[in-house]
């Protein structure tokens, strides 16, 4: 009993942990320093989505034993899935681009170091991991490890702000200085942020990678449910510290490193080394994610082996899709592109691919073939068809907001 | 010879008695978005283009005062010993580097009128006069021998102002130009 329920804390730790990546941090921080808080709704409707889609696609990979994008294929056809397969991999490899951006950036502000010179390192490291740490242990460490970015909601009471003010900024509503245009820009960035197309595709791949069955859907269930609403507050405490110290002194956030200055101001040169872990903690794990999704999407479409149980020689193309994915990163990375740029345009296309990734999945969570009687309830039905108006909706918008806006001026 | 008007141009590509009407109207379609891709790159500097220019200035000018604000912030931090050098190092060098493409942005706007055109150079000068206080403030984190940190801070608070006129300035002769 005693060991169950620290699996169970154990998941939602590294659920809490692992929820946020280089897209939340930069979106969250950029909006905290132009809009306060007027689009935290934004995250909670995200964490929402994010909690259905995670859970519909954690129950068919315990249910049936086999991953979403296995299943996709089959129920769906190489045609259909192909189109999911191009527009899925397209954003997942400019996210992994973005993760290994952030990892540089984030050693970056620990050693003063340009962060061009960490990338080939990020690069490296990543690639090690994948090719030599047990699953478990991979997920687990960089989970726990971003924890850490518990540091901003530290700061956030550590600056002691007017909390009625703070409150009141939670209203949706169009800053003076900024047009609704550019406020709806950002709105699609966020969800897009907390609805990443890799983050349901790891977690159902993880889900057989860890053996799930029936019996874990309880488990999944509480890591998804509690975890993930979890990591939501976190990615709310970064705006709000941005909210705080950056945008009354007129700072809009255009890097990374001005994320550090509010953990300064609230709790001093320890509080920032442990933001700084977090950050480093966060971009690693969703760079191993990332990858990793890049992975499995490719070889469960083409029928190849993989997984992380496999040794390497079991699965060398599974390995070999996520090598080539790392050197596009280095590649991108190189050519003195701005990390947080891409961190941004990655966010935007994710909404644009989001309907084409989540609509099989509900397709499949409905298909008694595969689910028995664990097929979805009207419930979860109606929240998913809800939440695919929401997706259709954002998707549209993205690209010509997008125009209009100037990538948010 | 008389030349064909392009209207006749435009009738000999999308009235061919050979194309299907969709194609025909697709043909149509693709030329009327052609012209008007030309016609929006020709040469169109009215007052209003001005006052989008100038739009585009006070975006940089705003990228700018937050570079400036970052800085005072890293300094404020580093002198007292609430931000590690090393990361107050990083802060202001992207700061820096904000800072001067600002400068590069500002310089790079064409505008039409004399009077908006002195409007751009007093912000240039405002964003430029920014960039020596930031990277000042640079120099400080590696030698804080070499001056005070009150120093470094009043210059960077002269910087602010300064971009703050221009902001006016420019937001003034924005309004002009836009009201009817």
């Amino acid at each position: 009993m005693k060991s169950r329920l620290l699996t169970v804390a154990l998941g939602v730790l590294t659920a809490i942990g692992g929820f946020l990546d280089a897209g939340d941090l930069v979106t969250n921080a950029v909006v905290g320093s132009r809009f306060g808080l007027s689009l935290a709704w934004v995250v909670l409707v995200g964490v929402v989505g994010i909690c259905v889609f995670a859970h519909m696609s954690g129950k068919v990979a315990a249910v049936s034993g086999r991953a979403t994008f296995e299943i996709i294929r089959e129920r769906l056809g190489p045609t259909t899935a192909g189109l999911n397969l191009v527009a899925s991999l397209a954003v997942t490899v400019l996210t992994l681009i973005a993760e290994v951006g952030g990892i540089a950036l984030a050693l970056q502000l620990a050693s003063s170091v340009d962060h061009r010179l960490w990338v080939p390192v990020a690069v490296l490291a990543v690639w090690l991991v994948l090719w030599r740490v047990k699953f478990n242990l991979m997920e687990n460490v960089t989970g726990l490890m971003g924890l850490a970015l518990v540091g901003f909601a530290v700061a956030v009471f550590l600056l002691g702000p007017d909390w009625g003010e703070l409150g009141s900024q939670l209203v949706p509503n169009v800053p003076v200085q900024e047009s609704a245009a550019v406020y709806w820009y950002f709105a699609v960035a966020l969800f897009g942020a907390a609805m990443t197309p890799y983050e349901v595709f790891f977690f159902s791949s993880g889900g057989v990678e860890d053996s799930w069955t029936v019996k874990d859907l309880a488990t999944s269930r509480l890591n998804v449910l509690v975890g993930f609403p979890l990591g939501g507050l976190l990615s709310i405490s970064i705006a709000a510290c941005a909210a705080i110290v950056l945008l009354p002194a007129g700072i809009q956030v255009d890097s990374m490193s001005q994320l550090t200055l509010p953990a300064a101001e609230a709790g001093g040169t320890l509080l920032v080394a442990v933001v700084i872990v977090g950050m480093v903690a966060a971009t690693f794990g969703a760079a191993l994610e990332t990858a990793l999704s890049t992975g499995y999407t490719i070889s469960q479409y083409l029928g190849w082996s993989w997984g992380k149980f496999r040794r390497p020689a079991r699965a060398p193309r599974f390995h070999l899709a996520m090598i080539l994915a790392l050197v596009v990163a280095v590649g991108v990375l190189m050519t003195n592109v701005d990390p947080v740029a891409v961190t941004e345009y990655s966010v935007v296309f994710s909404a644009v691919a989001l309907p084409l990734t989540y609509l099989p999945i509900l397709v499949v969570a409905n298909d008694p073939e595969y689910m028995g009687e664990h097929v979805n309830g009207r419930f979860m039905n109606v929240l998913g068809t809800v939440y695919l108006v929401i997706l259709v909706v954002a998707a549209v918008s993205a690209i010509p907001l997008m125009i209009v806006t100037e990538a948010g001026g | 010879m008389r030349e064909p008007s392009i209207h006749a141009s435009i009738s000999s590509v999308t009235n061919r008695p050979d194309l299907p009407p969709a194609r025909r109207w697709g043909a149509t379609a693709l030329v009327l978005a052609l012209v008007g891709v030309l016609a929006g790159c020709g040469p169109a500097a009215t007052r209003t283009d001005d006052a989008n220019v100038l739009g585009s200035v006070s975006d940089h000018l705003d990228d700018s005062s937050s570079a400036v604000a970052s800085a005072e912030l890293a300094v404020r931090g580093s002198a007292a010993g609430r931000l590690p050098d090393v990361t107050a190092d990083v802060v202001v060098g992207d700061a820096a580097e904000t800072a001067t493409g600002a400068v590069h942005g500002i310089g790079t706007v064409v505008l039409s009128t004399a009077d908006a055109e002195q409007v751009r150079d007093d912000a240039l000068d405002a964003a430029s006069g920014a960039v020596g206080p930031v990277t000042a403030a640079r120099t400080w984190l590696g030698r804080p021998s070499s001056s005070s940190a009150d120093e470094v801070l009043r210059a960077l608070d002269d910087a602010a102002t300064a971009l703050d006129d221009a902001s006016g300035a420019v937001r003034h002769v924005q309004w002009a130009r836009t009201a009817p």
